[in-house]
C-alpha cells in the first residue's frame, strides 16, 4: 500500500468559483494547486472576500475580482485572466507574467516582480466611470507600456522600487457620449527608480467639455527617459531626479517638449537634460539644481526664474513674438552660455520682464550670455527687448549687451557716468569705475572744495566700464570726483 | 469532521458525493478537515453532472492538507452547480502559516 506524501500540496480542480457570494470568505492557496476552468469570482456580492496565495499555482480562466474584494499574491504561478470589477490585487513577492483587465479597481506591487507587456490603467470598462489606479511599493514593474485614462479615471503612483516601461501616456479619456476623468489621470513619483523609453503627458481642451487635466508630479526617486512630451498639461518636479536622456546617446531624443499652455513646474530635486523646449508652454524654476549642459529653446515659451539664479546652456530663440524671461523679485542671475552660435529665428522676439538690473550692469537682477560682447549677434540682440525694467518709464527699450555678456535695457540715450568705488585709501590710492556708454570718453574731475575742478584723466570706454586710480588721494584730507562724458 | 488517509486507502466509493454543505448554528464552527488525504483519490462533488454543489457557509472552514477536492458544477457556458465559499477555505501543502480563526475580519496572515 503506497504511503501519502506529507509533503505534496493540495489540489482542488472545480468548473466555477465563487468566493463571498454567501457570506464573508477568505480562501487561502499555500503551495497547492487551483484550477477553475471557467470563472473564479472573488466578491462583488454584499459581503467581502479574500484570495490569499502563498506559493502554488492558481490557473483558471477568468479572475473576477468585485468591489470588496482582495487577492493577496505572496507568490507562486498565477495564470488568469483578471477583470478587475472594484477589486484590489496586492503583489507582495513572487513572479506574475500578464496582467490583463484592468478596469476599476486597484494594484499594489510591495514586492516580486511583475512583467506584462503593457498596462492600460484602465483598459475598458463601461464608458470610464470608476477607474484604476496602481501603487508601487516596492518590487519590479517591467512593462511593456502604460497608459494612464486612456478608458477611464487611472493613476499611478510610485513610492518606491523599480518601474521599467518602454513608455508612459497620461491622457485622457473622452468616451463617446461624454468626457470622464476630467481629473486625476495622475502619475505620481515620490521615491524609487522609473526609467521610461517615452513619456507623452496630454490633456484634453475640449471646447465643450473645457480642459482636462494631466499630470506627472515628481516629488523624489529618479526619473530617465530620452524624451518627455507634455501637451496641455503640467510636469510637476519639487524633489527628485529627472535624468533626462543621456545626451551622449541620442541628443536628438533627448527632448523636453511642451506646447499648448503646458508648465513644468521645477521647484526642487534635480533636474538633468540635454534639451528644454518651450512651445507655447512655461518653465517655473522656483527651485531645485538644473543639470548642465541645458539648450532652452523658447518658441513663445515662457522661462519664469524664480530663483536666486541659474547656469543654463545656450538660448534658441524660435520664431514667433511671445516668447518671455520673466524674473521674480529678489536677486537673480540668469546665465546663458554663449549662444552666438545658435540659430534664431528672424521673426522672433524675446521680451524681458519684472527685470530690476542695473542699466550699468552688475544690479542685483542679470540677464547675462557668456563672457563677453560677443555672446549674442547683432541679430539676436535686436530680438530681445525689455519691458517696463526697473528705472525706465514704462515702456519696451531694446536691448544692449555689456563687454561682460550682461544684456540691459538701453535707454535709447547716453548713460550719465555712474562712478563705482573700488577700493579705499588704504595704499594711498584711491580706485573706481566710471560705468556708461561703450565708445565715450570719459573725463575725472577731483576737487577739494565742490568749487574748484581739476582734470585728472580722460580715457576712452571701450567696454561700458573704464577704471580710474587717483594716486595721489592721499595728499589730501578730502576730494571729491566728478565723471563728464567729453569729445 | 476529518478525512484522512484511512479514508481514501479503504473507503474510496465514499468519496463521491453530488452535494456537500458545511455550516454552523449561530455561536459554533463546524470544520471539514481533509488531512493528508492524498492526491490519488480526491473527494469528488457532483459526479453525475447534476446540480449538486459544495458550499461552505458562515462559521465553516473547509481545511485541506495534501489532499485533492474536485467540484465539476458547470461546463463552458453555464454554472450548474455552486462552490460557494461564504467562510474559511484552505487549500495547503502542509500546516497553514496562518492563524486559522473564522470570520473575514480575523483571518489574515501570521504566526501560529
Amino acid at each position: 500500500m503506497a504511503r501519502l506524501s506529507r509533503a505534496g500540496g493540495s489540489q482542488v480542480t472545480a468548473s466555477y468559483l465563487d468566493l463571498g457570494n454567501i457570506g464573508a470568505a477568505s480562501y487561502d492557496l499555500t503551495n497547492s494547486t487551483l484550477q477553475v476552468s471557467e470563472n473564479e469570482t472573488i466578491g462583488g456580492f454584499e459581503f467581502p472576500a479574500i484570495f490569499i496565495q502563498d506559493g502554488g499555482t492558481n490557473m483558471g480562466g477568468n479572475l473576477f475580482l468585485e468591489s470588496s474584494s482582495e487577492y493577496d499574491f505572496y507568490g507562486g504561478n498565477f495564470v488568469c485572466f483578471v477583470f478587475f470589477n472594484g477589486g484590489v490585487f496586492n503583489q507582495w513577492g513572487g513572479n506574475i507574467n500578464d496582467l490583463d483587465g484592468p478596469w476599476q479597481g486597484q494594484y499594489n506591487l510591495a514586492g516580486g516582480t511583475l512583467t506584462t507587456g503593457g498596462l492600460g490603467l484602465p483598459s475598458g470598462g463601461y464608458y470610464g466611470e470608476g477607474g484604476f489606479n496602481s501603487l508601487q511599493t516596492g518590487g519590479t514593474n517591467i512593462v511593456g507600456g502604460i497608459a494612464l485614462g486612456g478608458a477611464g479615471r487611472g493613476t499611478y503612483t510610485l513610492t518606491n522600487g523599480t518601474l521599467m516601461a518602454s513608455s508612459l501616456d497620461v491622457g485622457i479619456f473622452e468616451s463617446p457620449i461624454d468626457v470622464y476623468s476630467d481629473s486625476g489621470n495622475t502619475f505620481i513619483q515620490s521615491g524609487g527608480y522609473h526609467t521610461n523609453g517615452a513619456v507623452s503627458i496630454n490633456g484634453l481642451n475640449n471646447g465643450y467639455y473645457g480642459v482636462f487635466l494631466s499630470y506627472y508630479q515628481l516629488s523624489g526617486g529618479t526619473l530617465a527617459t530620452p524624451s518627455i512630451s507634455v501637451n496641455v498639461r503640467q510636469f510637476a518636479q519639487s524633489e527628485g531626479t529627472n535624468d533626462e536622456g543621456v545626451i551622449s546617446f541620442n541628443d536628438d531624443a533627448a527632448n523636453f517638449n511642451e506646447n499648448n499652455g503646458s508648465a513644468y513646474v521645477f521647484s526642487g530635486g534635480e533636474l538633468i537634460a540635454g534639451t528644454v523646449s518651450l512651445t507655447g508652454a512655461t518653465f517655473v524654476h522656483s527651485g531645485g539644481a538644473l543639470g548642465s549642459p541645458t539648450v532652452i529653446i523658447l518658441t513663445n515659451g515662457v522661462w519664469n526664474e524664480e530663483t536666486n539664479g541659474a547656469q543654463l546652456g545656450q538660448l534658441q530663440l524660435g520664431a514667433g513674438s511671445n516668447s518671455i524671461i520673466s524674473f521674480s523679485t529678489g536677486s537673480s542671475v540668469l546665465q546663458f552660455t554663449d549662444s552666438s552660435g545658435v540659430p534664431w529665428a528672424t521673426n522672433g522676439l524675446l521680451t524681458v520682464k519684472n527685470w530690476n538690473g542695473s542699466l550699468y550692469g552688475g544690479g542685483q537682477q542679470q540677464l547675462v550670455f557668456g563672457d563677453s560682447q560677443t555672446a549674442l549677434t547683432t541679430q539676436q540682440l535686436a530680438e530681445v527687448q525689455f519691458q517696463s525694467p526697473a528705472g525706465l518709464a514704462s515702456g519696451t527699450y531694446p536691448a544692449r549687451i555689456l563687454a561682460d555678456g550682461e544684456v540691459v535695457p538701453d535707454s535709447g540715450s547716453s548713460l550719465p557716468p555712474n562712478i563705482e568705488l573700488l577700493s579705499g585709501r588704504s595704499n594711498g590710492a584711491f580706485s573706481m569705475a566710471v560705468q556708461g556708454n561703450a565708445g565715450q570718453n570719459y573725463e575725472l574731475d577731483a576737487s577739494t572744495d565742490l568749487a574748484h575742478w581739476v582734470t585728472m584723466s580722460t580715457q576712452s570706454n571701450s567696454t561700458g566700464t573704464v577704471n580710474f586710480s587717483d594716486n595721489g588721494a592721499s595728499n589730501y584730507p578730502q576730494r571729491f570726483y566728478r565723471a563728464r562724458a567729453s569729445d | 469532521m476529518e478525512i484522512g488517509e484511512n479514508t481514501t486507502e479503504n473507503y474510496p466509493q465514499s468519496l463521491g458525493i453530488d452535494s456537500l454543505t458545511i455550516s454552523s448554528p449561530t455561536n459554533s464552527f463546524n470544520e471539514l478537515l481533509m488531512n493528508y488525504a492524498g492526491l490519488e483519490t480526491p473527494l469528488v462533488i457532483n459526479t453525475t453532472n447534476s446540480a449538486g454543489s459544495l458550499v461552505v457557509e458562515s462559521n465553516a472552514a473547509f481545511v485541506m492538507l495534501s489532499s485533492a477536492l474536485e467540484v465539476w458544477n458547470g461546463d463552458l457556458f453555464e454554472e450548474k452547480g455552486a462552490f460557494s465559499i461564504g467562510g474559511t477555505f484552505v487549500e495547503s501543502g502542509g500546516i497553514p502559516s496562518h492563524s486559522l480563526v473564522p470570520g473575514f475580519g480575523e483571518y489574515r496572515r501570521g504566526l501560529v
